[in-house]
């Protein structure tokens, strides 16, 4: 486990997905409720209360119609008194008036049951917005919290303390820088460490990054300076063609895409390259934002143990591209950008001010 | 308590329990990807919500009007 499990922003990350996804599934069962209790209702009024209402105006006509008969056959009666029909006119009277409260309840129904459709409608566009939040930007959030989760993770599995000998790459001893080289004098050298002395809490010490800006920030400190830069022969590089930096199609078409591209570099411009980015497909690219004149500013290497260069390479801009002509959209992002690709895959691309136009594109 | 004012109160608690776990969000995620997290999917909800919460307080009294205009108060 990365000590990385420790990273306050990482937590911070996990909770807010949490938090986001809980209260998209409470917004839906709420949703849920309301919209089944405005089905019924609208069930109840457009079907039931109408045919209710019909049988209970043929019930009082039928009643009223039963009393008048009643009426009549009492005054044709007429043996040998009158007969007394008050009590009938009454019940007539009364069954009239349900037959005519029975007929405007029907009326209020009907009106009701018009204006039902359209009411149902306002109450849907209202739940627009949120209905948007919960089906539309919750997937997006979360697959952004994901990305930026699985960065961070990726970034903080490479604080594990180097073990001895690994900064020369399998494979690569016939282009390792010896131990006079440029290699070795490069400001990615770092005080070795004993893992049997550091204890977890040691490990994870104040350079430990705590955020993703912590990450950048390490990678662009990592990156040689233009002294060192300067430092260093241009020459060709061996094995270039064959590096395995090579975005998908879909990576490559959304770069150029991105506000960060810029111009490419004059061809003789430098460009410095380490090692293991000859051999290893975690590449970070970063171009100095205050390169001198007839330096690109350009440094591609690995993203993961950036420390862990397996020596620097100078070259320039015209023979790096001659060798891959496909890193010519990556070689134009504008000065002061950090781009992280791992196996083809573009993990971030940020700004001189670290502010990830990737993360940012529509859809992410 | 009818069905629909329950509901509705279910979710203005979801989004207060939102709020409450996402206080200190900025505390422990302080960069600008937090910022623009934020400004895409916290900022929309508080608006969306009371936009939704007004047009189900709404419904909730075109429903009581429908109940009583269409009720039989003699009904069984």
């Amino acid at each position: 486990m990365p000590t990385g499990a420790k990273v306050n922003s990482l937590e911070a990350m996990k909770e807010a997905r949490l938090a986001y996804v809980q209260f998209a599934e409470d917004c839906v069962a709420a949703l849920s409720a309301i919209d089944a209790e405005v089905q019924r209702v609208g069930r109840w009024l457009t079907d039931e209360r109408p045919a209710y209402w019909r049988r209970e105006v043929r019930k009082a006509e039928e009643e009223v119609n039963e009393w008048r008969k009643e009426i009549s056959r009492k005054q044709l009666m007429r043996l040998p008194d009158p007969v007394s029909i008050v009590d009938e006119r009454k019940k007539m009277r009364k069954a009239e008036a349900r037959a005519q409260h029975c007929q405007q309840k029907l009326a209020v129904v009907q009106k009701w049951a018009a204006a039902w459709e359209r009411e149902v409608m306002l109450y849907k566009s209202s739940l627009s917005s949120l209905n948007e939040i919960i089906h539309g930007k919750t997937p997006a959030a979360t697959t952004r919290l994901d990305r930026m989760m699985q960065s961070i993770e990726e970034y903080l599995a490479l604080q594990a303390p180097e073990a001895p000998g690994r900064e020369a790459l399998p494979g690569s001893s016939s282009v390792a820088e010896p131990a006079t080289d440029e290699g070795s004098k490069s400001p990615f050298a770092r005080p070795p460490t004993d893992p049997a002395n550091s204890t977890p809490d040691a490990r994870a010490s104040s350079d430990e990054p705590r955020t993703l800006r912590d990450v950048y920030r390490r990678l662009r400190a990592l990156a040689p300076d233009a002294a060192a830069r300067a430092a260093l022969n241009p020459r060709p590089i061996e094995g270039l063609e064959r590096a395995p930096l090579m975005l998908t199609p879909e990576d490559e078409a959304g770069l150029k895409r991105l506000a960060l591209l810029g111009v490419l570099p004059s061809a003789s411009d430098r460009v410095v390259v380490a090692v293991r980015v000859l051999h290893e497909p975690f590449v970070a690219m970063i171009r100095l934002a205050d390169a001198p004149p007839g330096d690109s500013g350009w440094y591609l290497g690995p993203s993961e143990r950036p420390d862990a260069t397996g020596g620097l390479r100078a070259t320039s801009v015209g023979e790096l591209l001659a060798a891959r002509p496909d890193w010519n959209t990556l070689l134009s992002l504008r000065a002061g950008s950090l781009l992280v690709v791992h196996q083809g895959v573009i993990r971030c691309a940020l700004d001189e001010n670290d502010i990830d136009a990737w993360l940012q594109q529509p859809g992410t | 308590m009818s069905a629909i004012a329950a509901s509705k109160a279910n979710l203005q608690d979801a989004l207060k329990k939102l709020r409450m776990r996402l206080e200190h969000l900025h505390r422990d995620w302080d960069d600008q990807a937090r910022v623009t997290f934020e400004k895409d999917f916290l900022d929309p909800i508080e608006p969306a919500m009371l936009t939704a919460i007004k047009g189900i307080d709404h419904a909730s009294e075109i429903v009581a009007r429908v109940r009583f205009d269409c009720e039989d108060r003699h009904e069984a």
